[in-house]
């Protein structure tokens, strides 16, 4: 059974193919017919002509008893021959039609085929791009799923973490590969004056927490960073963070810097 | 028995090469007719040729013991000779047909051929492509398993404080 592709292309060139087919086949019996009324006339001519020729030979004054015999049968012998030459060359005629039938209908089986291929190249591509949509699509939504768990993980470790600083008493630290980083980056930060933007420092605790941190850890590990006469850059009350902040150095057992930092808020009207 | 592919080649390529070659059998009994014609013609000269011979030695008194037997000998042989010729050229023209209807059968089989390459060419485009959807959609519901007992794993890792 022929698949959709060859059918689909049969539909496409057939038309052409079939009209020069249905010309040809006509030639056939066109071909047949003409021969036929050669042949006719041959024989036609041949009886006109065996009675011309005792017509004209009595008039003369030849009278064989034979002639008339002898005339016919060599007129029959050359329509005979006559008759066997337009027969070769019917024969002949037909052949060449017939082949060149044989050519177009392997032109259009060629032409179909080449063009089947063509159409279902043309259809896998559409479907493989489909695929690929389809692919990316789900790994592009995966990737999000799994980012949002990894964000749910790490939020989920920040819990548990700062329960157990909590319970514990103590702030606990990323990694030691992560707070060796973030350290490197501060100190690489650092103006003139030995400190960092509050800007980098909030973006540098953002990691840290993300990385499974506690904020105040932090806050107390690099107090170095921080200009303290701007305090309420640093430590923004409106988010919590200050009181974080000031809560860490008094557990840390720095109520001098936890001054500090209060009264920089108070004068900033925080 | 042929494959489908070989049924499906023939059923494309139609019946041209079939009816080229009845057409092509069809010539050789027309040249055998024709060559049989020109024969019959040639024997009808010979008898006229020695009629006329003999009328004309007969009309000239000369008896029929001194008729001249060479021109009855010389007209045999060409008529031999030409006899020989014609069917030289029968044998060769019967010998072209027979040879061009050689011809097409070798280039009917080269066509189906062909288009039985192309046929399973085609088949293998499709079921190649029909393995790489499944062996992609598998790998991506295997990715997402994997992923899923990730999190399930991390999930209990986290829990455990780790």
């Amino acid at each position: 059974m022929a698949t959709i592709y060859t059918r689909q292309a049969q539909g496409e060139i057939g038309p052409v193919f079939s009209s020069q087919q249905k010309s040809l086949s006509q030639q056939v019996p066109a071909t047949q017919e003409l021969y036929g009324t050669l042949l006719a006339s041959l024989q036609a001519q041949a009886g006109a002509g065996t009675q011309n020729v005792v017509e004209s030979a009595q008039r003369r004054g030849v009278d064989r008893a034979r002639l008339g015999q002898d005339v016919g049968a060599s007129l029959d012998e050359a329509v005979n021959l006559g008759g066997a030459q337009l027969g070769a060359q019917e024969a002949e005629n037909i052949a060449n039609i017939r082949g060149n039938q044989a050519q177009l209908g392997l032109g259009r089986a060629e032409a179909v085929s080449s063009l089947a291929s063509t159409r279902q190249e043309q259809a896998l591509e559409i479907q493989r791009n489909k695929l690929q949509k389809r692919i990316q699509t789900a790994e592009f939504r995966q990737g999000i799923k799994e980012a949002e768990r990894e964000f749910q993980l790490t939020k989920r470790r920040g819990e548990i973490s700062a329960a157990k600083s909590a319970s514990s008493g103590g702030a606990s630290e990323p990694g030691e590969e992560i707070s060796d980083q973030i350290q490197g980056e501060l100190i690489t930060l650092r103006g003139s004056d030995g400190h960092v933007s509050p800007k980098d420092y909030n973006r540098t605790l953002g990691i840290w927490y993300r990385n499974g941190g506690d904020p105040a850890a932090f806050h107390t590990k690099f107090i170095w960073a921080v200009n303290l006469d701007h305090a309420e850059d640093y430590y923004k009350p409106e988010i919590g963070q200050a009181k974080e902040a000031v809560g860490a150095f008094i557990r840390a057992g720095k109520r001098k810097t936890a001054g500090i930092i209060l009264d920089a808020l108070k004068s900033a009207g925080r | 028995m042929p494959t489908k592919f070989v049924t499906q080649a023939k059923n494309q390529l139609g019946q041209g090469f079939q009816q080229q070659t009845q057409a092509l059998q069809s010539q050789i009994p027309a040249i055998n007719q024709l060559y049989a014609a020109l024969g019959q013609q040639l024997d009808t000269q010979r008898l006229t040729g020695t009629q006329n011979i003999l009328e004309g030695a007969s009309g000239r008194g000369l008896l029929r013991s001194t008729i001249p037997v060479d021109a009855q000998t010389g007209l045999e042989q060409s008529i031999i000779q030409q006899r020989g010729e014609l069917a030289g050229k029968q044998a060769g023209e019967i010998s072209g047909v027979q040879q061009r209807i050689g011809e097409v059968g070798t280039q009917r089989a080269s066509a189906i051929a062909n288009l039985v390459n192309a046929l399973r060419a085609q088949q293998l485009g499709r079921q190649q492509f029909k393995f790489e959807k499944q062996q992609s959609l598998r790998e991506l519901e295997l990715n997402k398993r994997l992923s899923n007992r990730q999190f399930q794993l991390d999930r209990r890792l986290v829990e455990l404080g780790y």
